[in-house]
């Protein structure tokens, strides 16, 4: 069924509809989510308070050069910003003197040797900015306009983001 | 591999995954918060209406409501309340109007048949645990024949009750 018929239908208060936008998009949102956060019953918690807010505001979404996916993960976005806020104040990446681990030379990520655990946590090391630039190009494979859209930024900035945030990566990863 | 290629690969990592049983329970919370809201209004209607009360109401002895189908939802195996909670799921299952929410209600009665099982093995006899665990077989046996359930949801509910399993016992 179309998104726009489903949205319409949610709007009424159909649970149905509600389900189906919930089965269509849980697997990204909880992607995303869990890129950010990084740990498993926080993800969930997240996820779940980002739905139950797409459900509540649904009434206010309006197209207008939104798409509703990108509506969807600015909402996301925000809880994940709440969630931190939240927390104890983290470590910036000026504040870590040094990243490098002994074990990890650049002669180590090769295919057999790539672990993912390991990238994980190099990319919460990179700032916010880069850590959704990271997230959205790279993992989720989106186009730059739909970042554009969704970060509401211009596309020039976002290529620039992305060039900058893969060289913070490289330089962490030692690669 | 290159940098690019070793992102784009994470996105297929199965931790970046929700599991089948936070998918299946969290549908219910969330639709269950967002219908549900005091606002003098209802808010859910399905069609045609009737049909959708009634499912509403089977659904809703499943999750909660208030006497004795409310206090059978926690009872164990041999327990008086037990068959009253089993014809309760058996209802919600045969009355769910769509694959969807019947897929949802198949993967909650095998979560707690599970959980029947870890309760019985920490507190049970050794008779109660192998009831508990014929149940669970029987449970699942009886949902991979249903034609309007997606078993890929019912395999991976399974399997991330296995997985946890191996992950408490490596823990031990």
């Amino acid at each position: 069924m179309d998104i726009q018929i489903l949205i319409h239908d949610a709007r009424n208060g159909d649970k149905n509809a509600f389900g189906e936008i919930y089965d269509r998009y849980i697997d990204a949102v909880y992607r995303f989510v869990y890129f950010r956060i990084g740990e498993k019953y926080n993800t969930e918690d997240v996820t779940e308070q980002t739905f139950v807010s797409i459900f509540e505001h649904i009434r206010e979404y309006e197209e207008k050069g939104l798409p509703f996916e990108a509506w969807l993960f600015r909402i996301a976005r925000n809880k994940i910003i709440d969630y931190y806020r939240k927390q104890k104040p983290r470590v910036g990446l000026e504040n870590i003197v040094d990243l490098e681990d002994p074990k990890r030379g650049p002669e180590k990520y090769t295919e057999e040797s790539f672990d993912h655990e390991h990238m994980m946590t190099c990319i919460r090391q990179l700032p916010d900015s880069y850590q959704e630039i990271i997230i959205l190009k790279f993992i989720e494979e989106k186009e730059n306009e739909e970042i554009s859209v969704l970060l509401d930024k211009p596309i020039s900035h976002i290529r620039v983001l992305q060039s900058r945030a893969l060289q913070k990566l490289r330089s962490i990863m030692h690669i | 591999m290159n940098i690019k290629t070793m992102l784009t690969s994470m996105k297929h990592d199965a931790s970046a995954s929700p599991s089948a049983s936070f998918r299946a329970n969290a549908r219910i919370r969330i639709l269950n918060t967002v219908t549900n809201k005091p606002s003098g209004k209802p808010v859910w209607h399905t069609r045609p209406k009737a049909w959708g009360y009634a499912v509403g109401s089977i659904l809703a002895t499943l999750v909660l409501t208030t006497g004795v189908v409310y206090a059978a939802q926690s009872s164990s195996p041999n327990t008086v309340l037990y068959p009253v909670k089993v014809l309760s799921e058996q209802a919600a299952l045969t009355l769910s109007p769509t694959k969807s929410v019947k897929t949802t209600v198949a993967a909650t009665i095998i979560s707690r048949r599970i959980r029947e099982v870890e309760q019985t093995q920490k507190e049970g006899t050794k008779k109660e645990v192998e009831q508990s665990i014929t149940n669970l077989n029987t449970e699942i046996k009886n949902i991979r024949q249903l034609h309007d359930v997606s078993q890929t949801v019912i395999s991976k509910t399974l399997e991330e009750h296995d997985r946890r399993s191996s992950d408490h016992s490596e823990d031990d």
